[in-house]
């Protein structure tokens, strides 16, 4: 159990200034995504999404991966100390190595005060040890005595990881394909006639917003997943990208294309395996998450669901 | 090889429909007043509520510079919360207040999904033609090409729906809608 017994509360007089905070991730290529109304500048920058996808145009990526985020972070709103605003900052220094519990540097006090100082707090010196724990965003320097070593948070884990445990509640899978043609024995579909490809009955687990928050090494990470595209392998060497979740297909549509997810195949798929085109619709993930003062996004690719349709040709009937 | 007469797309009409467009969850419920709201209204209704509560908080917030940052806990969370911290502390910094307030002239829920987390995806369009910020000489710093009115799509959650169906809803996110301007109020 940790224990933290906090004896003598100095203001140190030190002359060192503020450790410099380290700048939240950056986001490569990016755009506004969210403006605010009042001032009319950005307030999210993130990659908006392009036009629905067309054959080998994938269009834009979608906001890059902006790697781990900063394990080591300030937040001093539960003491009320809101300058500097919450945020990353070095993992050591020469006060130490950074403690996310206790919000400042963590070094064995050397040497130990002698046996009765009041900073030992009526344990004798061999149970357990004093530290000093300074905090450089307020010049608080703060004696403690604690059973054991205060965790480096250095060592834990890094928001990503904490984000990735938040990612693994959500239970992110992949879409069910809507298609027509049906993807069943006995339906056909014809080369050169549209073909209509959806997210069939999306939720938050195939399409998104999936929100989830984890707790790990002292950091909360809350993050929020949606499908940024779903990209069709159409099974004869074509791809279609879309960032929509397609439309599904009604009967009094007729012969149009779909609006904005379809295809043509130019090819029977007589050629193929069982006479059919294996169709796979794999789904990209835009993780956005938020936490330890910093803000970041991974991107989850490889949800793969597949669906094999027959594809015939028309042949004009001439009496 | 594979041959038919036929010229219509081949299919029965049997697959699963739904609107044609992007709307990932259930379609927005409506009230009746006759029968009990369903857990889905309670939910539209509570997050319609706090959508409407992040404007107010949010407008009054950066015209009253004694109003701590921590108000904005109460209406939104995550991303959109960290978001609107660091507007609010750069804005505090520079010196800079707004007067007037954002008129939420339409909202529009999309979708409500009670899994847990509980999200409501809410379009709003807003109108800020009476809003303007200055900074200490009293002179406008408001971007030129802003926009009087606009829609911006805001995913709103409830980490705490068994608990706190109506109080726990929090602006978690959005993004810019593009769509024709409603009208001003």
């Amino acid at each position: 159990m940790r224990r933290l017994l906090t004896v003598a509360v100095t203001v140190a007089a030190l002359a060192i200034g503020l450790v410099a905070l380290v700048s939240s991730p950056a986001y490569a290529d990016t755009v506004c995504g969210q403006t605010d109304p009042d001032t009319g500048i950005c307030l999210i920058w993130i990659e908006v999404p392009g036009t629905p996808g067309t054959p080998g145009d994938p269009g834009d990526d979608g906001p890059k991966d902006t790697g781990s985020g900063v394990a080591c972070y300030w937040d001093g709103t539960a003491q009320g100390v809101s300058k500097p605003p919450p945020g990353p900052v070095p993992c050591s220094s020469e006060y130490g190595y950074w403690s996310n519990g206790y919000h400042c540097y963590i070094q064995l006090l050397d040497p130990q005060p002698s046996a009765g100082d009041p900073s030992w707090q009526g344990h004798e010196p061999g149970d357990g040890a004093v530290y000093q724990c300074y905090q450089p965003q307020t010049d608080l320097m703060i004696l403690v005595w604690s059973a054991d070593p205060p965790p480096n948070s250095g060592s834990g884990p890094t928001p990503r990881e904490v984000a990735q445990i938040a990612i693994s509640d959500m239970k992110l899978t992949a879409i069910n394909i809507g298609i027509a043609p049906k993807a069943e024995d006995g339906r056909i579909g014809l080369v050169g006639m549209p073909i209509w490809m959806w997210v069939a009955n999306p939720d938050a687990h195939t399409w998104g917003p999936a929100t989830a928050s984890a707790t790990a090494g002292g950091i909360t990470v809350t993050a929020t997943a949606r499908v940024h595209q779903i990209t069709w392998d159409m099974g004869d060497g074509h791809k279609v990208t879309c960032r929509t979740a397609g439309t599904p297909y009604k009967p009094e549509y007729g012969n149009k294309k779909s609006p904005d997810c379809g295809y043509v195949y130019t090819t029977s798929s007589s050629s193929e395996a069982g006479d059919k085109f294996k169709v796979t619709a794999t789904s990209d993930w835009v993780i956005e998450w938020a936490g330890a003062g910093q803000t970041g996004t991974i991107r989850l690719n490889g949800l793969v669901r597949e669906a094999q349709i027959a594809i015939g040709e028309a042949q004009v009937l001439v009496q | 090889m594979l041959l038919f007469a036929v010229t219509a797309c081949a299919d029965d009409g049997n697959d699963p429909a739904a609107p044609g467009n992007t709307a990932p969850s259930t379609p927005a419920p409506t009230t009746s007043s006759s029968t009990p709201p369903s857990e889905s209204e309670i939910a539209s209704e509570a997050a319609s509520a706090t959508v409407r509560q992040y404007f107010t908080t949010v407008g009054e917030i950066r015209q009253d510079p004694k109003r701590p940052a921590s108000d904005l806990d109460a209406v939104a969370s995550s991303t959109q919360l960290l978001a609107q911290k660091n507007l609010l502390k750069s804005q505090r910094a520079d010196g800079l207040h707004q007067t007037g307030m954002t008129k939420v002239v339409k909202l529009n829920v999309q979708s409500v999904s009670l899994d847990d987390p509980a999200t409501a995806v809410i379009d709003v369009c807003w109108d800020v033609s009476g809003v303007d910020v200055i900074d200490r000489s009293g002179k406008s710093v408001v971007a030129p090409d802003r926009k009087d009115v606009g829609w911006t799509r805001f995913t709103v959650t409830n980490t705490k729906w068994d608990t706190a169906p109506t109080d726990g809803w929090r602006v978690s996110g959005g993004s810019d809608l593009e769509k024709e301007p409603c009208a001003g109020s």
